[in-house]
């Protein structure tokens, strides 16, 4: 229940509206006679004398918050995880964590139609593009899915949870770990690894760099979660859009498939609100391909999200988890050259 | 100021976030105009649509700050990486 904010009568100067302090916010009153027996009552609660009650404060000392005011009065201990923070990469010792006290976990941008979207990733200076192109899968598949991961505990402090398996032929079961809002940042400032998404009246979105920051958790560094380290060191890794859904993901190779029946399954896939990734060859051997692919924004030993397809034109376009450089209107046989595998999710 | 970024990764180049796509081998061309050939990488650097390959002794410029490849690491299993020197 809502208690009065009290002015004391110890001299603690008197304010007309917002935050005088650490008190409790102001109920609204709209009774004068019922607000002085209020306070009567919450100042006996405190201490106060009779004396006091009678000589020392008066209802037109106190502020009434109005039916209707939005009182952010309350202030909120931050909190800091239990758990050790992950450890940076090898090269980025030195690099310190700084608390994004403006960060929330979902901002909407004024662009988008959810607080989810799936061009709030931003992969930053780690080998996790797998990671970042799930995200980016499963965001634009059911922004629900990712906001069901992250509870915001309102002191800096996130609960998220993943989906892991406690072995390889077990099921995944839903782990929860409780993260703060310090994260790894280079000189400018900004994120290290997974960058911020949008940014609104102040608070910046966090959502992907918490998960990143989560998986790390899990593995003790972010170190252990670029490229293929991910599924070492006894940890189950199934694809990422398990990992986010707990929902098993069915690889497919592209060797078997023409153009025609790998568009066809990305198409089905994002009309089904499926989550959808796919991953480039290696061919950095060859100079001319590499320059070729390079062209079109496709990079290898890279994943992207699948954004869209034409079948009437014959072409994809697919999400590069940089943010940037994304893939236009890539024809289906430019396609099953260059990448290697689609993983739909369920 | 020296900054490495990592294959397929973002760096940061004094504040700028600068991708890199592949490393490979081949030419590339050096300031005063010559080509040069040895291995190289791709830096997708802002408003460009795609990278440009470089190698050790390129310069690029971004956002108005000149940086220089030190060097291009290629290896022949794993990631590879370049490392810049701000010149400006």
């Amino acid at each position: 229940m809502d208690q009065l904010h009290r002015q004391a009568s110890q001299g603690r100067s008197k304010q007309t509206g917002g935050n005088s302090g650490n008190n409790a916010p102001a109920q609204s009153l709209g009774n004068s006679e019922l607000a002085e027996v209020l306070l009567e009552q919450a100042a006996r609660e405190e201490g106060v004398d009779d004396n006091q009650l009678l000589f020392g404060t008066h209802p037109d000392q106190f502020w009434f918050a109005e039916d209707g005011d939005d009182d952010s009065t309350t202030t909120t201990t931050r909190r800091t995880q239990e758990e050790e923070l992950p450890g940076l990469r090898p090269k980025h010792e030195g690099k310190e964590y700084e608390d994004f006290e403006n960060g929330t976990a979902f901002v909407k941008g004024a662009n988008d139609d959810h607080a989810v979207a799936a061009n709030d990733v931003k992969q930053g200076a780690l080998g996790d593009c797998y990671l970042i192109a799930g995200m980016a899968a499963v965001a634009r598949a059911d922004p629900k899915l990712i906001e069901k991961l992250i509870k915001d505990n309102g002191d800096g402090t996130y609960d998220v949870s993943l989906y892991i398996r406690p072995h390889r032929r077990g099921y995944p079961r839903r782990v929860t770990k409780t993260v703060d809002s310090r994260l790894a940042v280079k000189y400018s400032g900004k994120p290290l690894y997974a960058g911020a998404g949008d940014k609104e009246d102040g608070k910046v979105e966090l959502w992907s760099a918490l998960i990143e920051k989560t998986v790390a958790q899990h593995k003790d560094s972010y170190d252990s979660i670029s490229g293929s380290k991910i599924g070492k060191d006894g940890f189950t890794y199934s694809g990422t859009n398990e990992l986010l859904t707990g929902k098993i993901e069915n690889y497919f190779s592209t060797d078997n498939m023409d153009s025609d029946e790998a568009l066809l399954w990305i198409d089905l896939a994002l009309e089904e609100g499926n989550p959808v990734t796919t991953s480039t060859r290696n061919l950095k051997e060859d100079e001319d391909l590499t320059r070729e692919a390079n062209a079109k924004n496709v990079y290898w030993n890279h994943a992207y999200a699948p954004m869209s397809v034409d079948l009437d034109a014959e072409t994809v376009d697919l999400q590069n988890p940089w943010g940037s450089s994304h893939v236009e209107s890539l024809s289906g046989e430019d396609f099953i050259k260059y990448y290697r595998n689609i993983r739909i999710g369920g | 100021m020296i900054e490495e970024i990592d294959e397929t990764t973002v760096g940061d180049l004094d504040g700028v976030r600068v991708p890199m796509g592949n490393v490979t081998t081949g030419a590339y061309t050096l300031p005063d105009g010559t080509t040069r050939r040895g291995d190289i990488c791709s830096l997708v650097l802002p408003d460009q649509r795609v990278g440009v390959f470089v190698g050790a002794g390129s310069e690029v410029v971004v956002e108005g700050v000149r940086w220089r490849v030190l060097a291009v690491d290629n290896p022949t299993d794993g990631l590879g990486s370049v490392r810049l020197q701000k010149v400006d």
